[in-house]
């Protein structure tokens, strides 16, 4: 049986009657790297906030570690890196002095700590350096410098590549893949660059309007990520609607005359003959595969569709 | 607890304005002395301690600046996410800081007032009346003092902690402390006077002997009243 470290059930949050979280049930497996993916306001920034004890839910339960009472989240949190939104820290103390103080505050390691989560995160020669004079790569590095100093089982990351440049995005990814390998963290992350992403991620949860969409393991995307299907038609929009009607799960969208059907659990031919038997004319038909972002657009599309 | 206080205190004294206050703040006890020596009426020891509690209700004008070390500025740069975030309890995290400014107050008055009577000691003359009644009936009206102090501290954290801006508690601190005596003789309700902060300031700095159980009490529930509404108001903020 798979355990689970991150479990929401019903969970609502809503700011002065709109829904940023709606009836949201997500389950992250030990080990995995889980990746948010949603428009800005899908809600995973709030959703990452509430399991850190940032946000309080309006409704629904949070279990971390298998702890879902206030005190057990608590505990549950000091096993937890965050780095939610830009990274804050005191602009007049170093970066050495400000890990130093929530180090004393949360009681946690030796000042070798401190060292070794800044010679980690590449900042070891800017340990000395004021936070206010930092760049906004260097304060991306110290916010995950402090999530991985205590050495945390889970990582919450809300769009941590941001501001990094190529290299410092290849480290960052490095990291992360190392902290997983290695020491078995845990890690949901949300990020705008899918195909960083896709880099890293073993399960994808994709967000919109606050509500899950859809959750698929990494190696399912892929499959179907492989392969979309492409037709070119006389009249798309009532190939569109033929298809829709006759194929419960197809996920198709159109342009100009070219259908794009990304989802259908029929054969090609079945989809052709009945085209054809309804008098559309079929000119062109062709396979590609597709990428995460193309595979995040059509989804999002279609749920809009289906809504 | 005392790890968040140790924090407190590790990040306090590596802030070069509490450096400026610990220096400038007794600096200017010495020369409240120096004035009181120079000046035609040659001060005395025992004019020192008379004189002492008339400065009584400067500290309570410097209160936000202390709130602002220890809470006011972990809002201001949103590092309290850093905390709660970590698992630390609200209700800790805001008594941690509420404790600090606490000693982070006294010990600013215990310097400045031990600066302003060392002073005095080392260089006026004794004068007449100096005795340990006298030192006896200061040093109440300062302790009694520090009582207000903490409750007007407990008041400054709640508006910290109530308004999303720095400057807006600030404001609205001197507001409360120093304009709420006018308003309330403006709409006829001056019984509610009595129960003011700066009412018992000015007992303390007054002439006549003041009612120290009625300070004590006044401050002690305006204390637990303002503490009680942080500790709801931030329970329930969503932190950015």
């Amino acid at each position: 049986m798979e355990h689970m470290i991150i479990e929401t059930s019903r969970l609502c949050k809503k700011y002065r009657g709109f829904e940023a979280v709606s009836d949201l049930d997500i389950q992250v497996k030990q080990g995995s790297i889980y990746a948010l993916i949603g428009l800005n306001g899908a809600g995973k920034t709030t959703l990452l906030k509430m399991l850190c004890g940032l946000a309080l839910p309006t409704s629904g339960e949070i279990t971390l570690f298998g702890e879902n009472s206030p005190a057990g989240l608590r505990r549950a949190c000091a096993r937890t890196g965050v780095m939610v939104e830009t990274p804050a820290f005191l602009p007049y103390l170093s970066a050495r002095d400000n890990l130093e103080y929530l180090r004393i505050q949360r009681g946690s390691g030796s000042k070798a700590s401190v060292a070794a989560a800044l010679d980690f995160v590449g900042l070891e020669d800017a340990g000395a350096k004021h936070f206010g004079k930092f760049s906004l790569g260097m304060k991306q590095r110290l916010g995950l410098a402090l999530a991985v100093m205590d050495g945390a089982e889970l990582l919450l990351l809300d769009e941590p590549i941001n501001g990094l440049d190529p290299m410092g995005i290849k480290e960052f990814r490095d990291i992360i893949l190392h902290m997983n390998k290695e020491r078995g963290t845990t890690v949901l992350i949300s990020s705008h660059i899918l195909g960083e992403l896709s880099q890293i991620a073993t399960e994808y949860g994709f967000l919109d309007h606050g509500k899950l969409l859809q959750h698929i393991r990494a190696a399912e995307l892929t499959e179907r990520c492989r392969s979309v299907l492409y037709i070119e038609v006389d009249n798309a929009a009532r190939a569109s609607a033929l298809l829709r009607s006759r194929h419960e799960n197809i996920r198709l969208t159109f342009e100009g005359n070219l259908l794009q059907i990304s989802e259908c659990r029929d054969e090609t031919s079945v989809l052709i003959q009945e085209l054809m038997e309804n008098s559309i004319a079929v000119s062109q038909v062709r396979q590609e595969g597709i990428g995460l972002e193309e595979y995040f657009i059509q989804l999002i599309q279609g749920g809009a569709t289906n809504a | 607890m005392l790890k968040l206080i140790q924090a407190e205190f590790y990040k306090i004294f590596r802030r070069l304005t509490f450096f400026v206050l610990l220096v400038s703040l007794p600096l200017l006890a010495v020369a409240l002395v120096l004035i009181a020596i120079r000046g035609r009426n040659a001060g005395t020891l025992t004019g020192a301690f008379l004189v002492a509690p008339q400065l009584l209700s400067y500290p309570a004008a410097l209160l936000p600046l202390i709130t602002e070390f220890t809470l006011g500025e972990e809002l201001r740069e949103r590092t309290m996410k850093n905390t709660i975030e970590y698992g630390i309890g609200r209700g800790t995290y805001f008594v941690s800081k509420l404790i600090s400014t606490l000693l982070l107050g006294i010990l600013f008055v215990v310097l400045v007032y031990g600066t302003y009577f060392a002073t005095a000691a080392l260089s006026m003359p004794l004068g007449k009346g100096i005795g340990t009644e006298l030192v006896h009936a200061t040093c109440s009206r300062i302790a009694a003092a520090s009582a207000v102090y903490a409750a007007a501290s407990a008041l400054s954290l709640f508006l910290l902690t109530g308004l999303n801006r720095n400057v807006s508690a600030i404001f609205a601190y001197y507001g409360l402390f120093y304009f709420t005596e006018p308003l309330l003789k403006a709409f006829k309700l001056s019984n509610g006077v009595n129960y003011l902060l700066s009412t018992q300031v000015s007992a303390l700095t007054g002439e006549d002997p003041p009612q120290f159980g009625f300070i004590l009490a006044v401050s002690a529930v305006t204390f637990a009243v303002f503490c009680i509404g942080s500790l709801i108001v931030l329970q329930k903020k969503d932190l950015a």
